[in-house]
C-alpha cells in the first residue's frame, strides 16, 4: 500500500516552513516537543486481565507501536500500526499475570520519529479456576493456544515459559476442543460443542478478539471435535450427521464449510466414501466412524479426516468429496510394511509431504499412548513406520492428543487427556514440558510464534 | 625618529628616515598557510576575520583598514599607510562543532517487522585546535607620492579542519573535511587627497589540499532505505587540489568630514574553486572483503572534479573618529557586509562516467551532489579602538552578527552555517616602531534544531534504482517517496570558536 | 472412548495444587497502604495420609460397601446411607500407594498421573454397590480391561458427599487387583485416622493490624503455602477471619481442621481472584453483618486464613495470627 500521503505531506513543507526550528540561546534546555505522543496510558483490559491496552494521542496523523517488556530494557514490540490516525489504541498481548510491564510509545508521522517517556503498568491476576501448570525446559519458543477441559472449561494461551498469558471462558455449558488463531491474527476461534453422548444442538464456532473486547459466534449445530480455517476465512468443521440405517438413526459425520458470509455448505459426508452395511466402527455406542480430527491442505485442496472408531485417516478431495486414500484399519487402502506398528483410536495427526505423524491413543500394548510416524508411498500404497515416540514416564491419553513436527526435525506433542505437552528435539530428547494439575486436560492446540498478526513494516 | 603621536595610530605615518630604513628591511616570502578562506568573505566557508586588529574590532575594519589586512577588507585603506609596514601575525583557534542527529526509525533494519527507534549520541569535531593561521606581508610606496603597494599572503578565516567519528550520527553528511587554502595578494592604492582613496587587490587563491569524506549507502535493492546503517555503507573520500583561482577586490575610502569616514569594498570577480581530485571508495563492513574498483569505460580510473563556488561580496562601513585636537582618542565603526552565498547551490562532484564494481555488482556513480542551497548573507560588525595611552596602549573591542548562510533544512556539519554572533577584545602595545597586537574573539552559533521532516540533506545512494521524481513505490521506499533517500541532517547543530590573534607590525 | 469434560473433572477439587503458575522472579510491589503478608507470618502444616489397602481379584466385579464409614477424615460423624452421594474409583499411573498419599497431601498430583476415573451415584437406599455399576460418566466400562493387575497402576476407592468429582471426600481405601486373590469384597473403613495433621501456628510471627480500618491485606509477596509448597495464588478463593474467645494459639493448633467450627465469630469474604482483600468487606457467616473491627469484650485469638475450597487438604493455604494494635 503506497504511503503517498506521507510523501506528499513531507514534500509540501517548504524549506522555511519548519515550525520546529528553534534558536536557542546559550545553554538552552529541553522544550516540549509537540511530536511526542501525548496522553499515553496503559489500562488492564476489563475482559482479560493479562491484556494491557495502551492508548495515546498525536497532534498529527501518525502510525506507531509500543515497546514493552518486564524490565526497563523492554525488548518486545507490538506491530506497527497500519493506519495513520491521531487517536491510538494498541493491546499488549502475551503478558504474565500480576506483573509490572514497562512500556513506551514510538510514533512516526511520515517525517519525524518521536517516543514517549518510559512508563509502567501492572497486569491483573488470573481468575480463580484456571489450572496450575508445571513447566520444565527451555526448548519451546512459541505460544500454545489450547482449550482446557475438566474442572474449568476455557481457552488459554500458554507462553514458552509455561505460564498462562491469555484466557477466555464462557457460560455456554459446552466444552471447547480446538482453539485456533484466526487467519488475520486478531482473534481466537474455538468450537463450543459436546462430543460425548449426544452432540449439542446449540454448538457454535466462537471468535474472541485477542484483546477480549469482542466476541461473536456462528451457530453450527452438532459440532464435534475439530475445525479448520482457510486463507479466505472459510471455516470447515466436523459435524455429526444422522441418517437412517436399518430403521435406526445412525450417527455419522460430515464436513460443513461456513463461508465468510455465513453460508453453511456440506462438502462431504461419511456416506460419500463409506457404507455402513459394509464397514462398521468398533464402538457403535458412540457412533459409526466418530470423526475426531480435521486438517486441510490448501495446496492440494484436500481435507484429511481422522475417524476414531474406524482407526483410520482419510484424504478427501474437497471439490469432489472423493476419498483419495484411507490409512489405518477400516477402509484402509494401504499396505503396512512389515514391522510397522498399527494405530488404534487415533486422534490428531499431521501430514508433511509423504510423511504422517499420528497420535495413537490406544494402539500401544499396555495403557500408554504414543506417536507414530509413517512414510507413505502413495503410488505403491505402502505405509512404512519410520518413527515412534512414547513419553517417559509413559502417559495415556484416552482422547484427543496432537503431534506437530517442525522444519528443524523437532516435535511438539500434546498428550491432551493426560494434561501434558512436550517439545522434543530432532533427536527425540525432551527439551520442554508442561503439565496440568489433576482435573484438567488439554484440547487440540495451535502453536503461534506471536500473538500479533504478521504485518509488513511498509504499509 | 618616532612618528608623531597623532600620526602613530590612524594612519601610521612614517618619517622619511624610517621609510628609508624600511626599504632595507626584510621582505617576507610567500608562506604556506593553513586555513580556508577567501577575500572579503565572512560567512559560508570563511566565517570571521583575519588580522589581529580587525579581529579585535570584530571585523569592523573596512573603513579604518590601515594595516596589511586592508588588502582584502578595503584596499583603499592601504593608501593611508605611510612609510613601509612589515606585518607578521598568526591566528590560533579552537573550533568546537557538535551535532546530535534527530531520532529516527530504522526502516532498513526491521526487528520483527518493526523499525526500531534509534537515538544518536552527540558527536563533536575531533580536530578543534587550529595552530596556524598566519599572515605576513609588506606595504610600501616605493617612494611614489600618494601610492601604496602591498604584497602579502594569509590564511583566510574559518575552520580549516573537521573530523567526526566514522560511526557517528553525522556520517552520512560528512566524516572529515580538511581544506588548506592560501591567499596571496598584490595590492595597489592611490590617495587622491586627504579625503579620498581607491585601491585594488588581485588575489591568487590556491588550495593545495582539499579532503572531504562521507559515508554513502551503496545499496542497490529497490524499495530499500537504510537511514541508520547499511551493510553496504561505503567510506567515500575525495582528495584534491586547485592551484589557482583568481579573485579581486576593489576598495574606496572617503572622509566627508574630519570625524567621519566611509568605506566600500567589492569583490566582483565570479569565481569557483575547481579541484581536480581523486575518489576512493572503501566498504565499511569488515564482512566485505572485496575492494571497490573504480573504472571508466572499462579502464581503472579514480579522477573526479569538485566545484566549490565562491560568492561575490560588498562591504560598506562608516567610522566616527573622536578627535582630541589632532589625536584620535577613539573611534567607532559600523560595517555591513553582503555576500552572495546563494551561488553555492551544491557541492558538485562530477565523475564523468565513473563506475564502481563491488561483489560483481556495478554501480554507476554519476554525479554526487551535496546539496547546499545556501543563501546570501548579511553581516554587521560594530567595533572601535580607544587610545588609553596614545602611542603606548590602545584597547579595542567589537561585536558582530552574521545571518545564517544555510536555511535550516540544509544545515550541515561541514560548515557552521547558522547565525553567527560574537564579540571581540583586543589591544595594541607600542614599543618604539613596533606594534604588538593581541586580540581575542568568541564566535557563537546558537543551536539550530532541524526536524527530520524539515531536513533536506539526503543520504547519498548512488546505486539506488529510485530515481527522480522518486515517486515509484516499486523502486522507492514508501517512507521516502518524493525524496528518494532518507534525510540525514535532522538534529541539533551547535558550534563556537575561540580565536586568538597575534600580530607584530614594524613601521619605518 | 468419548471425550467428556466431566470425565476430566477429577481430583482438581480435592487435590491441593502444588506448583505456582505465576510466581515471578522479582518481588512484587504491594498495594500502597496495604498490610503485607510475609512468609514468616504463615503457619506450617505437616499432614500425611495412611490409607488402608485391600487386595481383590483382578478383572472381577467387586462388592463395595461403606457401612463402616461412620466418621470422616476430620473425625466428624457420618451417616453412611444418607450422607454419602458418590462412590469413585481412581487409577493412578506410575505411582505407588505411598506416592499417591504423598501427592494427595502435598497437592502435587498432575493430570498425567491420573489415567482413569469411574463413579457411581449412590441411591441412599443401601450402603453397597458393585464395581460394574460404576461408569465413566455414564459410559459403562469393561471391568476386565479397566480393573486388572498392573505394576504401573494404583487404584483408590473414594466416597464423597456431593457429586462434584473430587469434592467432599469422606473416606478412601486403596484396592489392588491381584491375580492370586479371589476376594471380591471391599469394605471402606472410617475416615477418622487416615489424615494426620500437625500445625505450627505459634512460631509464625503475628501480623500487626490496626484496630480500625481499612484493612487491605496483600499477600502477593508470599512464596509458600502452609505445607511449604510454592503458593498457587489462583487456588485461593476466600478469606476467613475468625475470633476465638478464650482460646490460645496452641488450642487452635491442636484442632486446626476445625477452625470454622470452633470460632466464636467467623467472617468470610469470597474472592474471584487477585492477591489482596479488604477485610471490611467480609461478612459474618451467621448474621451476614459486615466486619466492623477487632474490638471484642473478651480476650481471645484472631486469625485470618486464605482458603481453597477446591483443594483436597481442608487446611488453610495460609493461616496467620492477627495482632490488633492501636497504630494505623
Amino acid at each position: 500500500m503506497s504511503r503517498r500521503w506521507f510523501g506528499s505531506k513531507a514534500r509540501s513543507r517548504g524549506v522555511h516552513g519548519g515550525a520546529l526550528l528553534t534558536l536557542c540561546a546559550l545553554g538552552c534546555g529541553d522544550s516540549v516537543d509537540p511530536r511526542r505522543p501525548a496522553g499515553v496510558l496503559a489500562e488492564v483490559s476489563p475482559d482479560i486481565t493479562t491484556v494491557l491496552n495502551v492508548s495515546w494521542r498525536t497532534d498529527e496523523d501518525s502510525i506507531g507501536y509500543v515497546e514493552y517488556g518486564a524490565t526497563e530494557a523492554l525488548g518486545q514490540t507490538t506491530p506497527l500500526e497500519e493506519t495513520a490516525t491521531r487517536e491510538h489504541r494498541v493491546s499488549l498481548l502475551g503478558l504474565n499475570a500480576d506483573t509490572v510491564y514497562y512500556y513506551r510509545v514510538v510514533t512516526w508521522d511520515g517525517d519525524d520519529a518521536a517516543r514517549s517517556s518510559l512508563a509502567s503498568a501492572r497486569t491483573g491476576d488470573l481468575p480463580i479456576g484456571l489450572p496450575a501448570l508445571t513447566h520444565s525446559g527451555e526448548g519451546h519458543d512459541q505460544f500454545t493456544l489450547v482449550p482446557i477441559l475438566g474442572a474449568t472449561t476455557a481457552v488459554i494461551v500458554i507462553d514458552p515459559k509455561g505460564e498462562i498469558v491469555w484466557y477466555h471462558t464462557d457460560d455456554r455449558e459446552l466444552d471447547f476442543y480446538r482453539a485456533r488463531l484466526s487467519r488475520d491474527g486478531t482473534s481466537i476461534i474455538y468450537n463450543a460443542a459436546s462430543v460425548s453422548g449426544s452432540p449439542a444442538d446449540n454448538s457454535e464456532l466462537v471468535r474472541v478478539s485477542l484483546d477480549g473486547s469482542s466476541t461473536s459466534s456462528i451457530p453450527v449445530p452438532l459440532l464435534t471435535h475439530d475445525f479448520i480455517e482457510m486463507d479466505d476465512g472459510t471455516l470447515g468443521a466436523i459435524v455429526a450427521e444422522y441418517r437412517d440405517f436399518e430403521g435406526q438413526p445412525l450417527r455419522g459425520d460430515k464436513i460443513v464449510e461456513i463461508a465468510p458470509d455465513g453460508t453453511q455448505t456440506t462438502v462431504w459426508s461419511a456416506w460419500d466414501c463409506f457404507d455402513p452395511a459394509v464397514v462398521q466402527g468398533d464402538t457403535p455406542v458412540q457412533g459409526w466412524m466418530f470423526a475426531n480430527a480435521l486438517d486441510y491442505d490448501p495446496g492440494e485442496d484436500v481435507y484429511y479426516l481422522g475417524m476414531r472408531n474406524f482407526s483410520s485417516i482419510a484424504k478427501i478431495k474437497r471439490a469432489s468429496g472423493e476419498c483419495e486414500w484411507v490409512l489405518g484399519l477400516v477402509g484402509n487402502t494401504f499396505e503396512f510394511a512389515s514391522g510397522s506398528a498399527r494405530f488404534l483410536h487415533q486422534h490428531q495427526f499431521q501430514v508433511r509431504g509423504d510423511h504422517i505423524l499420528i497420535m495413537d491413543n490406544d494402539g500401544s500394548p499396555g495403557r500408554e499412548s504414543r506417536v507414530l510416524e509413517y512414510q507413505l508411498d502413495i503410488a505403491a500404497k505402502v505405509a512404512t513406520q519410520v518413527w515412534s515416540y512414547v513419553a517417559d514416564p509413559t502417559v495415556y491419553t484416552f482422547v484427543l492428543g496432537e503431534p506437530i513436527r517442525f522444519d528443524d526435525g523437532g516435535t511438539f506433542i500434546n498428550w491432551s487427556a493426560a494434561g501434558q505437552m512436550e517439545r522434543l528435539t530432532a533427536s527425540g530428547e525432551v527439551s520442554w514440558k508442561v503439565n496440568t494439575s489433576a482435573g484438567y486436560a488439554f484440547g487440540f492446540n495451535t502453536l503461534a510464534p506471536s500473538l500479533y498478526p504478521p504485518r509488513s513494516a511498509r504499509p | 625618529m618616532r612618528s608623531s603621536p597623532s600620526a602613530r595610530q590612524w594612519p601610521l605615518r612614517l618619517t622619511p628616515a624610517s621609510r628609508s630604513s624600511a626599504r632595507r628591511g626584510f621582505w617576507t616570502a610567500l608562506a604556506l598557510v593553513s586555513s580556508a578562506s577567501s577575500t572579503l568573505h565572512a560567512g559560508g566557508y570563511f566565517p570571521g576575520t583575519y588580522g589581529a586588529r580587525s579581529l579585535g574590532r570584530a571585523g569592523a575594519f573596512s573603513v579604518k583598514a590601515d594595516d596589511l589586512s586592508a588588502a582584502t577588507w578595503n584596499p583603499a585603506g592601504l593608501a593611508r599607510i605611510e612609510g613601509t609596514l612589515l606585518q607578521l601575525g598568526n591566528r590560533f583557534g579552537y573550533n568546537a562543532l557538535s551535532f546530535t542527529r534527530a531520532p529516527t526509525l530504522d526502516w532498513g533494519n526491521l526487528n520483527g517487522g518493526v523499525p526500531p527507534f534509534v537515538e544518536f549520541s552527540e558527536v563533536d569535531n575531533q580536530a578543534p585546535w587550529q595552530g596556524l593561521g598566519p599572515l605576513l606581508g609588506v606595504a610600501t610606496s616605493f617612494g611614489l607620492e600618494g601610492w601604496m603597494f602591498a604584497f602579502g599572503a594569509h590564511a583566510p578565516p574559518g575552520v580549516p579542519r573537521e573530523q567526526f567519528p566514522i560511526d557517528g550520527g553525522q556520517r552520512y553528511q560528512m566524516v572529515e573535511r580538511e581544506v588548506l587554502m592560501i591567499e596571496a595578494t598584490a595590492s595597489a592604492a592611490y590617495r587622491f587627497s586627504d579625503d579620498f582613496a581607491l585601491g585594488l587587490t588581485l588575489v591568487w587563491i590556491s588550495v593545495p589540499r582539499l579532503e572531504y569524506e562521507l559515508v554513502i549507502d551503496a545499496n542497490q535493492f529497490p524499495g530499500e532505505a537504510n537511514p541508520v546503517s547499511s551493510e553496504l555503507d561505503m567510506r567515500t573520500r575525495l582528495s584534491g587540489s586547485d592551484a589557482f583561482t583568481p579573485s579581486a577586490v576593489l576598495g574606496a575610502w572617503y572622509r566627508p568630514a574630519r570625524s567621519l569616514e566611509l568605506g566600500l569594498a567589492l569583490s566582483v570577480l565570479p569565481a569557483s574553486i575547481d579541484a581536480d581530485s581523486t575518489l576512493s571508495v572503501v566498504p565499511l563492513s569488515p564482512e566485505i572483503e572485496d575492494s571497490v574498483e573504480l573504472r571508466r569505460e572499462g579502464v581503472p580510473a579514480d579522477d573526479v572534479s569538485l566545484t566549490l563556488p565562491l560568492p561575490l561580496t560588498a562591504r560598506a562601513g562608516v567610522r566616527y573618529r573622536h578627535l582630541d585636537g589632532d589625536v584620535e582618542r577613539f573611534d567607532l565603526e559600523l560595517d555591513v557586509a553582503y555576500e552572495s552565498w546563494s551561488r553555492v547551490r551544491r557541492f558538485a562532484l562530477e565523475t564523468d562516467g565513473l563506475v564502481a564494481n563491488l561483489l560483481a555488482q556495478r554501480i554507476d556513480i554519476g554525479s554526487i551532489a551535496v546539496e547546499k542551497h545556501w543563501r546570501d548573507t548579511l553581516g554587521v560588525q560594530l567595533g572601535g579602538d580607544y587610545a588609553v595611552m596614545p602611542e603606548q596602549l590602545t584597547l579595542r573591542g567589537g561585536v558582530f552578527y552574521e545571518s545564517a548562510v544555510a536555511s535550516p533544512g540544509y544545515t550541515h556539519v561541514d560548515f557552521a552555517s547558522g547565525t553567527q554572533l560574537g564579540g571581540s577584545l583586543g589591544a595594541s602595545l607600542f614599543v618604539a616602531s613596533v606594534e604588538v597586537v593581541l586580540a581575542y574573539q568568541y564566535r557563537h552559533q546558537p543551536q539550530v534544531v532541524v526536524s527530520e521532516g524539515d531536513a533536506r540533506v539526503l543520504q547519498e545512494t548512488p546505486g539506488s534504482p529510485c530515481r527522480e521524481p522518486y515517486t515509484d513505490p516499486a523502486l522507492c521506499h514508501p517512507q521516502y517517496l518524493g525524496l528518494g533517500s532518507p534525510p540525514v541532517n535532522g538534529g541539533a547543530f551547535r558550534s563556537h570558536s575561540h580565536l586568538l590573534g597575534v600580530d607584530v607590525m614594524y613601521r619605518f | 472412548m468419548s471425550v467428556n469434560s466431566a470425565a476430566i473433572r477429577w481430583t482438581r477439587r480435592w487435590v491441593a495444587v502444588a506448583l505456582c503458575t505465576a510466581c515471578g522472579g522479582d518481588e512484587a510491589a504491594p498495594v500502597e497502604g496495604a498490610i503485607v503478608l510475609a512468609d514468616d507470618q504463615n503457619y506450617e502444616l505437616q499432614s500425611s495420609l495412611s490409607i488402608a489397602n485391600v487386595e481383590t481379584a483382578s478383572g472381577a466385579d467387586l462388592d463395595i460397601c461403606w457401612s463402616d464409614l461412620v466418621s470422616d477424615l476430620q473425625c466428624h460423624p457420618v451417616q453412611p446411607m444418607p450422607d454419602l452421594d458418590n462412590l469413585a474409583l481412581l487409577r493412578f499411573l506410575h505411582l505407588s500407594h505411598d506416592a499417591v498419599e504423598a501427592r494427595l497431601t502435598s497437592g502435587q498430583l498432575t493430570m498425567s498421573e491420573v489415567d482413569g476415573y469411574l463413579e457411581y451415584r449412590t441411591d441412599h437406599a443401601s450402603t453397597c454397590s458393585k464395581l460394574s455399576s460404576m461408569s465413566f460418566f455414564g459410559t459403562p466400562i469393561d471391568i476386565q480391561e479397566q480393573y486388572r493387575e498392573s505394576s504401573e497402576h494404583s487404584y483408590m476407592l473414594l466416597l464423597a458427599e456431593g457429586t462434584t468429582p473430587g469434592v467432599g471426600a469422606r473416606g478412601m481405601i486403596f484396592v489392588t487387583p491381584t491375580s492370586s486373590s479371589s476376594n471380591t469384597r471391599v469394605d471402606v473403613p472410617s475416615g477418622c485416622g487416615l489424615l494426620d495433621v500437625s500445625a505450627d501456628l505459634s512460631s509464625a510471627t503475628p501480623l500487626n493490624i490496626p484496630t480500625t480500618g481499612p484493612w487491605t491485606i496483600d499477600w502477593r509477596n508470599l512464596t509458600r503455602d502452609g505445607q511449604g509448597n510454592p503458593i498457587v495464588f489462583e487456588s485461593i478463593d476466600s478469606v476467613l477471619l475468625g475470633f476465638y474467645a478464650g482460646m490460645t494459639v496452641a488450642d487452635l493448633e491442636s484442632d486446626i481442621l476445625d477452625l470454622e467450627l470452633n470460632a466464636t465469630a467467623l467472617w468470610e469474604l469470597p474472592l474471584t481472584g487477585g492477591r489482596t482483600a479488604e477485610l471490611g468487606r467480609a461478612r459474618q457467616r451467621d448474621t451476614d453483618a459486615p466486619f466492623a473491627g477487632f474490638s471484642r469484650p473478651e480476650p481471645g485469638v484472631w486469625v485470618m486464613g486464605l482458603m481453597c475450597s477446591t483443594c483436597q487438604n481442608p487446611a488453610p493455604v495460609v493461616l496467620s495470627v492477627l495482632q490488633p494494635s492501636g497504630a494505623q
